[in-house]
């Protein structure tokens, strides 16, 4: 059986990953900040663990690594997931403080490369692969969101130029550029009840998507044999809303 | 009638992180991946400060990137430049982003 690590698992779109992996068989770490949140959405799926993990705390993402291998007797994916707190909301570009962008950088870049790191020898020893949660606003930049866009940006350089050089090892490195309805824009809509339709509007499959069903297989595609041949991408699962070349 | 003003924004790195990213360490990662962005970030806001009067052009200029390390952080600049492009189009603000290949 396969085996798989989340971070950033309590809700959202970690939340429906860890689902989807544990539908298809995979045995699943669910890590989250808080502790009681990673055993809450472990309790809720048979063959998952719970462990907590900061992956801006130096040590905790090395011991959910570690927690998982010694679980399931090795890992054959690695999922990074979180964002920081607020990270989707819009941003005064013109005044945004520097501080602004060390927070989401501490959990989107430095909580990627501390992870990456920590995976890559169980990755390698079993031919396994790392996931990035990625964003269209990664793509194509973001007026209102513009440091949420460049930490986006910066996961697909590292998705890119990381894959050929893990490629030698067997370990593969993809992107995955999800539109799905979420807490945070569940929140949105609450502000601006006009939103839902004008986002929706705008989908050409004419909906938001599940983070269960709709962004969680293409998930464990890409992380599964399926993928083998699969390296350096980024796949965009937005119902069609962002086409790109 | 003069030229709209300019502003010229270099993005490399001062000293080269060339390691994988298994040998690259914290103070390095910082360096290459994520200080471009802040100090793009600082110089953007000022290049605004100065040209919203007026309008004018920004012009990033990107350093190829050697690592993973440096990637990272040459993507976040970029789409950081690509954002402030889009924003600041209707003041007469124009961000055009040079990559070094």
């Amino acid at each position: 059986m396969s085996s798989v690590l989340v971070t950033g698992a309590s809700r959202g779109i970690g939340r429906g990953l860890v689902a989807a992996f544990a539908s298809a068989g995979w045995d699943v770490v669910v890590t989250a900040r808080r502790e009681d949140d990673a055993a809450r959405v472990a309790a809720e799926t048979p063959g998952s663990i719970g462990c907590p993990c900061d992956v801006t705390v130096a040590g905790e993402v090395e011991a959910a690594v570690e927690t998982a291998v010694a679980a399931f007797g090795g890992l054959d994916a690695f999922v990074h997931n979180p964002a920081s707190t607020g990270s989707a909301a819009p941003v005064d570009l013109e005044h945004a403080p520097a501080e602004l962008w060390d927070d989401q950088a501490a959990v989107a870049l430095r909580g990627l490369w501390r992870g990456a790191r920590a995976a890559f020898g169980p990755l390698r020893d079993r031919g396994g692969s790392l996931l990035v949660l990625t964003s269209p606003a990664g793509i194509e930049g973001s007026p209102d969101r513009a440091l949420y866009a460049a930490v986006k940006g910066g996961q697909l350089g590292f998705v890119r130029r990381l894959a050929p050089e893990w490629a030698p090892h067997g370990v593969r490195v993809n992107g995955l550029a999800p539109l799905a309805r979420t807490p945070a824009l569940e929140h949105a809509f609450r502000e601006d009840p006009a939103l839902e339709e004008r986002l929706t509007r705008i989908v050409p499959l004419g909906r938001l998507g599940d983070p269960e069903l709709d962004i969680g297989p293409p998930a464990v595609f890409l992380c599964g044999e399926g993928a083998r041949y699969i390296t350096g991408q980024n796949l965009v699962v937005s119902g069609g809303r962002f086409i790109g070349s | 009638v003069g030229a709209a003003p300019e502003v010229v924004v270099q993005v490399g790195w001062p000293l080269r992180v060339e390691s994988d990213l298994v040998d690259t360490d914290e103070a390095a990662w910082d360096a290459a991946a994520e200080a471009p962005a802040r100090e793009l970030l600082a110089a953007l806001q000022a290049a605004h400060s100065s040209l919203q009067a007026t309008g004018g052009r920004v012009v990033v200029v990107l350093a190829r990137a050697r690592s993973v390390a440096e990637a990272t952080g040459r993507e976040a600049a970029r789409l950081l430049a690509v954002s402030a492009r889009r924003r600041w189009a209707s003041e007469g603000i124009t961000v055009e982003v040079v990559t070094e290949p």
